[in-house]
């Protein structure tokens, strides 16, 4: 008798053992490979230092470069009209569609 | 007249000296801005000296810029929307240098024309024969964006 409760005692915790691996595994199972970042949680919301200052770093960096940005523009509508004069001389389907060394282009 | 070929070619020399004389000289000097864009367009102006140049506005980096899309030579002559209605100037037009101009009000230019039809239409056949290059260029240079557009998108 007193086996025949020690068997039933460890059944019963095998058993809850069982269970608790299977719900493990199940759980395991609902969970994506790989979870989705939101951008939310990414940027997260503005920092107090940022609104003190009012422009951010990015947005400093982008200012400096507006001159040089202005000076490849100006190069590539040279470098397109000269293109486009080049093919209003000697019109071809060649002509129209030569590349220059326009530094937007490359 | 060679003094200002691109309008003034074909004509004899006292019909130039006749029309030269329609216009005031004016002087600019250099980042001086001879109009912008929206100004009522009453005067075409040929340079005589310096240089004069177009600007287009643009957004660069989030920024207004007027972006340098032409510039005008000794010889050259601007503002063609005086003879072209609205009668709107559609860019803006300032010195690199010191320029000088010569400035013709538009009604003085068309009742000159008017009296004189054979000087009108040998300037007109000038302007027309500028406006038709320009075009044709600045079409070519459109369908160039557009073909460097598409093989950006494709890229």
């Amino acid at each position: 008798m007193g086996m025949f409760l020690m068997l039933l005692g460890l059944a019963a915790v095998v058993t809850a053992l069982q269970s608790v691996f299977l719900s493990y595994l199940w759980r395991e199972s609902r969970t994506p490979a790989s979870p989705m970042l939101d951008a939310a949680d990414v940027v997260g919301p503005p920092q107090f230092f940022q609104v003190s200052v009012g422009r951010s770093r990015a947005d400093r960096s982008a200012g400096t470069q507006v001159p040089l940005l202005l000076q490849r523009l100006e190069q590539h509508i040279r470098l397109e009209q000269a293109a486009a004069e080049s093919f209003h001389q000697y019109p071809t389907v060649a002509s129209l569609h030569q590349h220059t060394s326009s530094p937007l282009l490359h | 007249m060679t003094r200002h070929p691109e309008l003034f070619a074909g004509l004899p020399d006292a019909s130039a000296t006749a029309l030269e004389a329609l216009g005031s000289r004016m002087t600019l000097e250099p980042g001086h801005v001879l109009f912008r864009i929206g100004d009522d367009a009453s005067h075409l102006y040929v340079i005589e000296h310096g240089a004069i140049e177009l600007r287009m506005p643009m957004q660069v980096e989030g920024h207004d810029e007027d972006v340098r899309i032409e510039e005008c030579l000794a010889g050259h002559t601007l503002g063609w929307s005086t003879l072209v209605p609205p009668h709107r100037f559609t860019l803006e037009a300032s010195a690199r240098v010191h320029t000088e101009l010569l400035a013709f009000p538009r009604d003085a230019l068309l009742a000159y024309f008017s009296s004189h039809p054979d000087v009108g239409y040998v300037v007109l056949r000038n302007i027309a024969a500028v406006l038709g290059q320009r075009l044709q260029v600045f079409q070519a240079m459109w369908v160039r964006q557009m073909q460097h557009i598409m093989d950006l998108t494709n890229a």
